[in-house]
C-alpha cells in the first residue's frame, strides 16, 4: 500500500508538468496573438500597425523571447500567485477566477447533490426489481436520458414555462449572500438539468454493478441462510457494489464541469464555464490557458484521491 | 434433419457445423436484439438521409417569403425565421452529424490502433510517456478538450472531424494497449516470434483480430457521443459554420423565436433520435461481442 500510493505521488508533478506543457502548447499553437489583438479593432477585423509598434508590443508581453524562456517565464509566475490579465478585458485573472468560482462551485455541488442520489438510487433499485415494470421503466428513461442532449433539455426548461405561462426564471443573476430566493431558484434548475442527463450515465452503471454483486456466491449463500431481502442488498451487496462506483467520481465531476459549460450559457449564469466558453470566442488565451490548468489539476487530483480511496477500499489493487 | 428446432445448431453428415442461410440468421438476431435492430434500422436511416437528404426533402438553402409557417401542409415541419423548409434543414443536419460521427470515428480509430499497437510493442519510455500523456488528456471532459482543440485547428468541417478523431483516440488507445500486452504475452505468439514471424505480420494476424470486438464495443458506445459533441460545438456556435444546416445551431437560432415552438423541437428531437439509434444499436454491439455483460443491462 505504502509503496502505491508513494509511486502514485511522486508521478503526481510528472503529470502536472505535463499538463503546463499542454496548456502553454496548445495556447501557443492557436492562430493570432495579443498582438494582433492589440493592433486590430475591436471586432478583430485587421490586423494593422507598423512593425515598430508590433516589436514593441511583442517585447512588452515578452514574445520575443525563445519559446522555452516565454514557459519557464509563465510557469515562474504561476508558481509565485502572479496569474497575469486577460487580453480581453485587462482584469487581473485572479480576481476574474475569484469572481466567477463560486458561481460554478455552487452550481456543482447542487448538481452532485442532485445527480448522486438520483443515479445510485435508480441503479440500485432497478437491479433489485430486475425485470419488473419498474426496472423496465427506469432503464426506458435511462436511455432516453441517455440521448436528450443537456442543451436540448435546458432549452426546453426554458422554453415550456415560458410558453405555456409566460414565466422566465428571474434574470439577472443574483449572488447567494444577496437575494438566496432568487439565487437558489436560478440555480436549482440548471443544476437538475445537468443533473439529469448525467445520473443516466451513473445509474446504468450502478444497477450493472449491483446485478454483477447480486449474482455473487456470497450474496446466494446470505439468502439461503435465512438474511431478509432488505439486509442483503442494503449490507452484503450495496457495499460491494458501491467500491467499482467510487472511481466515477471522477468522471462524475468531469461530466459536471462539461455540463456547467452548456448550461450556463443558457441559464445566463457568470461562471468558470461560461468564461472558458467566452475566452475562447474572444480568443484570449491567457484565461484560456490558466483556465485548462486550474482545471486539469482539480481533475489530475480528483483522480488521484479516487485511486488512492480505491484502493483503501479493495486490497486487490494494492498489490498490482 | 427435417425435425430440426428452428434456431438450433444443424451439422452436415460429417458433422460440420452448417451456417444458417442468411434470412434465419437475421430473423434470429431481429428476435435476441429487438432493440439492437431497431438502433440499427434508425441509424440505416440516417445514413440514407445523410446521402440522399436533400433529394428527397429539398433544397435546405432556398428562402422564401413564407418565414415562420407553423408546421403542416407544404411544410412539413414549417419554416424558419428565413422561411426555409424546416423539414429540408432538419434532413440536411443529418449529413453534417453522421460524416462527423463517421469520419472522426475512422480518424480516431486509425490512430488509436498505430499509436496503441506501437506503444504496448515498443514498451519502454516511449509506452511510459504516453501513457501519462493519456492519463492528463482522460481527466479532462471531452467537450471542453474539443472546444480547446478546435481553437486551434479552426472552425471547419475538417478541423472539427480531426479534433473529434483525436478525443476518440485517447480511450482507445488504451484499449488497444490492453489487448495488444494481453495477446503478445499469448504463448503461440511467442511460438510465432521463435519461428520468425516479422513483428508486423504479428500485429497483423495475431493481434489485430484479437483487439476488433473491444475496440467495436467502444466505437459503438462513442457514435452517440460524436452526435452530442457536434450538437454541443454548434450548440455554443463553435461548430462548423454556416450554411451547412446544423442540428446544435438550429436549436440555438430557436432561442430569438421562442414563440415557434416547432423551431426548437424538431432539430432536438432529430439529435435525440439519432443518438438513441446509435446507442441501442451499442448496446447490442457489446451484447453480442462481450458474452459476459450479456443482459447486464
Amino acid at each position: 500500500m505504502r509503496t502505491y500510493v508513494i509511486r502514485r505521488l511522486l508521478l503526481l508533478p510528472v503529470t502536472v508538468i505535463l499538463l503546463s506543457i499542454f496548456a502553454f502548447g496548445l495556447v501557443r499553437l492557436v492562430p493570432g496573438s495579443v498582438v494582433d489583438a492589440r493592433l486590430s479593432n475591436t471586432m478583430g477585423a485587421s490586423a494593422g500597425g507598423t512593425p515598430e509598434q508590433r516589436a514593441a508590443l511583442e517585447a512588452h508581453f515578452g514574445l520575443d523571447k525563445p519559446v522555452h524562456v516565454q514557459f519557464v517565464n509563465w510557469v515562474g509566475q504561476v508558481l509565485t500567485g502572479d496569474f497575469g490579465t486577460s487580453w480581453l478585458t485587462r482584469e487581473s485573472i485572479m480576481d476574474t477566477f475569484a469572481r466567477r468560482m463560486p458561481v460554478t462551485a455552487q452550481l456543482l455541488f447542487l448538481t452532485l447533490l442532485l445527480y448522486i442520489p438520483i443515479g445510485i438510487g435508480t441503479g440500485i433499485w432497478s437491479a433489485v426489481r430486475r425485470n419488473r415494470p419498474d426496472d423496465y421503466g427506469i432503464r426506458f428513461l435511462t436511455v432516453l436520458f441517455l440521448a436528450i442532449p443537456n442543451f436540448w433539455l435546458a432549452t426546453l426548461v426554458v422554453l415550456i414555462p415560458l410558453v405555456l405561462w409566460h414565466y422566465a426564471l428571474p434574470a439577472p443573476y443574483e449572488q447567494l449572500w444577496h437575494n438566496p430566493g432568487t439565487n437558489m431558484l436560478q440555480m436549482i434548475v440548471p443544476a437538475a438539468v445537468a443533473a439529469l442527463s448525467g445520473a443516466a450515465v451513473l445509474g446504468r452503471l450502478a444497477r450493472s454493478e449491483m446485478l454483477e454483486v447480486l449474482r455473487q456466491d456470497y450474496v446466494r449463500t446470505a439468502r439461503a441462510k435465512g438474511v431478509s431481502g432488505r439486509i442483503v442488498v442494503m449490507r452484503h451487496a450495496l457495499r460491494n457494489a458501491m467500491i467499482p462506483l467510487i472511481t466515477l467520481i471522477g468522471l462524475v465531476f468531469a461530466d459536471g464541469v462539461a455540463g456547467s459549460v452548456i448550461v450556463e450559457q443558457i441559464f445566463g449564469l457568470p461562471g468558470m464555464g461560461r468564461l472558458l466558453v467566452d475566452s475562447i470566442f474572444a480568443n484570449d488565451l491567457p484565461v484560456v490557458q490558466l483556465w485548462m490548468l486550474f482545471f486539469g489539476t482539480a481533475f489530475v487530483l480528483i483522480n488521484l484521491a479516487v485511486d488512492l480511496s480505491y484502493a483503501v477500499f479493495d486490497p486487490r489493487i494494492r498489490f498490482q | 434433419m427435417s425435425a430440426a428446432e428452428p434456431g438450433a445448431a444443424v451439422f452436415d453428415e460429417y458433422g460440420v457445423l452448417v451456417r444458417p442461410p442468411l434470412r434465419r440468421r437475421l430473423r434470429r438476431l431481429l428476435r435476441q436484439h429487438p432493440l439492437g435492430a431497431f438502433g440499427l434500422l434508425i441509424v440505416i436511416l440516417m445514413i440514407v438521409l445523410a446521402a440522399f437528404g436533400p433529394l428527397i426533402a429539398g433544397d435546405p438553402t432556398k428562402l422564401s417569403p413564407n418565414i415562420l409557417a407553423a408546421p403542416g401542409g407544404e411544410y412539413w415541419f414549417g419554416t424558419d425565421g428565413l422561411g426555409r423548409d424546416y423539414f429540408a434543414r432538419v434532413v440536411a443536419g443529418t449529413r453534417l452529424s453522421i460524416s462527423l460521427a463517421l469520419t472522426a470515428m475512422t480518424i480516431g480509430v486509425g490512430i488509436a490502433l498505430l499509436w496503441g499497437m506501437t506503444s504496448a510493442y515498443a514498451a519502454g519510455l516511449f509506452d511510459l510517456l504516453s501513457q501519462r500523456v493519456l492519463d492528463m488528456l482522460l481527466a479532462f471532459p471531452g467537450l471542453v478538450l474539443l472546444l480547446l482543440l478546435a481553437q486551434v485547428t479552426g472552425r471547419n468541417w475538417q478541423s472539427i472531424a480531426l479534433g473529434m478523431g483525436l478525443i476518440f483516440t485517447m480511450g482507445m488507445v488504451r484499449i488497444v494497449r490492453g489487448s495488444t500486452l494481453a495477446t503478445l504475452s499469448a504463448s503461440y505468439v511467442e511460438a510465432a516470434r521463435v519461428i520468425g514471424v516479422t513483428p508486423f505480420r504479428i500485429l497483423w494476424r495475431h493481434v489485430l483480430p484479437n483487439i476488433a470486438p473491444p475496440l467495436a464495443i467502444y466505437v459503438a458506445a462513442l457514435l452517440g457521443a460524436a452526435i452530442l459533441f457536434e450538437g454541443a460545438l454548434s450548440f455554443l456556435a463553435l461548430g462548423v459554420p454556416p450554411p451547412n444546416p446544423s442540428w446544435g445551431r438550429m436549436l440555438v437560432e430557436s432561442r430569438d423565436f421562442w414563440q415557434h415552438t416547432h423551431l426548437s423541437i424538431f432539430p432536438g428531437v432529430a439529435i435525440t433520435l439519432a443518438v438513441l439509434g446509435f446507442n441501442l444499436l451499442g448496446d447490442s454491439v457489446r451484447d453480442i461481442f462481450d458474452p459476459r455483460l450479456r443482459g447486464a443491462d
